[in-house]
């Protein structure tokens, strides 16, 4: 074998260098031949109680099998309770300049009232460089002007802030943006980010988490999951195969990729059809995991017409491919989503705890079990909705027809 | 940091120290709590069930399993009788060769993946992809199952894998059927079966307790009468899933409907240059 080490830099046409290590007849270092998949977990305190940090890691390592140490996170909502109206913009930065940059962008754009470095450990088993982790709580001011556009409204306005950032700022991404919730990942596995940001020292109404068995994108600090942008919150195991499509639909809406991942758009799409164009959740959960043209012409006929015209007129909202999500966000109420596509390609189990108080959403029956021993699970229906939300309850178990609740 | 409880190598020994498994006869206890790592690793836990046996123990018995995966897979000694206290995890049994396993609760996915015979009893949920390939043997659920629930099983020879549902069964049941028998009761209510039913089938039976529309048949599947060959196969398997827990089922033989192949090539035509 040549040495790896003295050769000419390979470049591409336009004299980039090529990154693209090439192995012959020796295995890449670092890889086995292993089957996984992404695994999440999920749980919400249905009474609006709070939720230990130590509970969610355990729920998501015991699904340590699913991922193979490039990526991990877990959201938390309902975190801040003395801060819930404030905008919490949680960043990443490489160094003091990405801070400095940042912090320049943000003066005049936001008022922000409080700033501080989330707590990391300095010693971990992942591999250094660590980002520089702070947090800004932010009120958005009443004169809001973005490239000539005034009187945007308070979320659209914070969305392209968020968006120029991590498009343009060097050094600096913004990984979390919400009310009352923040976002702790990293490229690592799951019981490494948990124990790097001592997760044990929060508590909050609900939480989502996610290890990441990355298939098709680049393993990176910023792309773990859970992706997010304003309050919600995004967990993916899968591929999005409609990616393309997907993307040219957010993008045609203002929204800009920059996660060099798929899921990315399932947030924006989230964010598209819930917050900015109205759809009921349901509504929403049913555009992007449609019944086919067949079941539809069962269904009854108002419900019929409302099915062909969501598939006509969210034609490019549709996720096509295996995927199983796991959705949060925390305005108006704190609420969890979980959805499998159409054909149930990927794994999801909901439980509930003997004293009906805390709902709970996870690839593996196991991580309900770990934390929950007597709890009733029930496995939720292909492209069928499960809904939970603080102080609500359960409202929908992801069991039942397509549009029950909806009114049409 | 994490605690680190895995095999050392391939040398089926695990090096933690600790004794989690105790053999009194030819009596087997593994108790998962003893472990210092929390939960156990499915390829230690491997290798003490592995260690039981070559000890020639008849009976092991799990306590605590916590979503450990591919338990007892490949074990091949037919008088061997697994009971398993917890949630086992995926590939429970895969490529299982003689031996009994019993689930004193729910178990995950992909349950007796290319099972080739002995038994798996599920006293509770077996979640998607349930007996996925087999090619002989039984499993019985005593409860619900998922989505893709006997893909591909086959028969050959005297090879001829069964399953009961006691519960319900999701989209895809029996998709690319092969061979063997599959029997839903629909106990406890709802749609005993799917959309996408036998999907793509050439071989093998499904037997469903209750009704089944003819839109929820996939290409290739037919519901036909049921022979009394069929009837006595029906009651036979009735009789195993009542002796293995202990539940009435209703008996009425115009209760069932048998879904059959309509063809031995369903996809006839769609491959075959000769015939474009």
């Amino acid at each position: 074998m040549n040495d790896r080490k003295d050769r000419e830099v390979r470049t591409d046409r336009l004299g980039m260098p090529v990154q693209a290590e090439n192995y012959t007849a020796s295995r890449p270092p670092g890889w086995q031949g292993q089957l996984g998949g992404c695994g999440i977990a999920s749980c919400i305190s249905l009474k609006g109680g709070r939720i230990d940090g130590d509970r969610i890691a355990r729920m998501l390592t015991i699904m340590e099998e699913r991922e193979n140490g490039l990526g991990a996170g877990y959201a938390c909502y309902g975190l801040f309770p003395e801060r819930r109206d404030q905008y919490c913009l949680q960043f990443f930065f490489d160094d003091e300049e990405g801070k400095q940059a940042v912090e320049d962008f943000l003066d005049g754009r936001l008022d922000i009232l409080h700033d501080e470095k989330v707590f990391l450990r300095e010693r971990s088993t992942i591999s250094p460089p660590y980002p520089l982790v702070w947090r800004y709580f932010a009120n958005v001011p009443h004169a809001r002007e973005w490239r000539g556009t005034r009187d945007l409204g308070e979320e659209d306005y914070l969305v392209e802030l968020v968006q120029h950032i991590n498009e343009r700022v060097p050094k600096a991404f913004c990984v979390s943006s919400g009310k009352d919730m923040a976002v702790f990942k990293g490229n690592g596995y799951s019981y490494e980010i948990a124990d790097l940001y001592d997760l044990g020292r929060y508590s909050g109404t609900m939480w989502l988490s996610h290890s990441r068995f990355p298939t098709n994108s680049p393993a990176w600090w910023a792309g773990a999951h859970p992706l997010s942008l304003l309050d919600w919150g995004v967990c993916h195991n899968g591929e999005i195969t409609s990616y393309g499509v997907n993307r040219k639909l957010v993008e045609m809406n203002g929204y800009k990729c920059t996660v060099l991942t798929d899921t990315e758009v399932v947030t924006y799409l989230w964010d598209l059809l819930v917050r900015r164009n109205g759809l009921p959740t349901e509504v929403a959960a049913f555009v992007m995991a449609p019944s086919t043209f067949q079941e539809i012409s069962l269904l009854p006929p108002a419900e019929r017409r409302l099915a062909e015209w969501l598939r006509i007129t969210y034609k490019e909202a549709f996720l096509n491919g295996p995927f199983s999500i796991i959705v949060g966000r925390s305005q108006p109420d704190i609420s969890l989503i979980a959805l499998a596509d159409r054909k149930k390609l990927r794994p999801m189990i909901a439980g509930l705890s003997p004293n009906e108080e805390v709902a709970y959403c996870a690839s593996e029956e196991s991580a309900i079990r770990i934390v929950e021993p007597d709890a009733r699970t029930w496995a939720p229906g292909a492209g069928n909705p499960f809904i939970a939300v603080a102080g609500k309850g359960i409202v929908r178990r992801g069991t039942e027809p397509s549009f029950q609740g909806v009114s049409l | 940091m994490k605690d680190v409880c895995k095999p050392k190598g391939h040398a089926h020994e695990c090096d933690c120290g600790k004794e989690c498994l105790k053999v009194e006869g030819d009596r087997a206890v593994i108790d998962l709590s003893l472990s210092p790592a929390q939960p156990m690793h499915y390829t230690t836990l491997n290798c003490v069930m592995r260690k039981a046996m070559r000890r020639g123990c008849s009976s092991i018995e799990l306590k605590g399993v916590m979503g450990q995966r591919y338990l007892a897979s490949t074990a091949s000694a037919p008088d061997l009788y697994i009971a398993v206290h917890g949630t086992p995890g995926n590939d429970l049994g895969a490529f299982l060769n003689g031996p009994t396993i019993e689930v004193f609760g729910n178990a995950q996915d992909m349950t007796g993946n290319t099972m080739n015979s002995g038994r798996i009893i599920v006293h509770g949920n077996a979640w998607d992809v349930t007996g996925l390939a087999a090619r002989g043997g039984q499993i019985l659920v005593k409860g619900d199952t998922g989505y893709r629930v006997g893909i591909h099983m086959k028969e050959f020879g005297g090879s001829r894998p069964t399953m009961v549902i006691g519960g319900t069964a999701k989209d895809y049941l029996g998709e690319y059927m092969a061979g063997g028998t599959i029997l839903v009761l629909g106990l406890g209510g709802g749609a005993p079966v799917g959309r996408s039913l036998g999907a793509g089938m050439h071989g093998g039976r499904i037997f469903v307790r209750g009704t089944v529309g003819l839109e929820q048949l996939g290409p290739g599947a037919a519901i036909v009468p049921l022979s009394p060959d069929d009837e006595k196969e029906v009651r036979g398997l009735l009789g195993e899933f009542e002796n293995a827990f202990g539940a009435e089922v209703p008996g009425e033989m115009s209760e069932y409907v048998k879904v059959a192949p309509s063809s031995s090539r369903p996809f006839s035509g769609y491959y075959d240059k000769t015939n474009v």
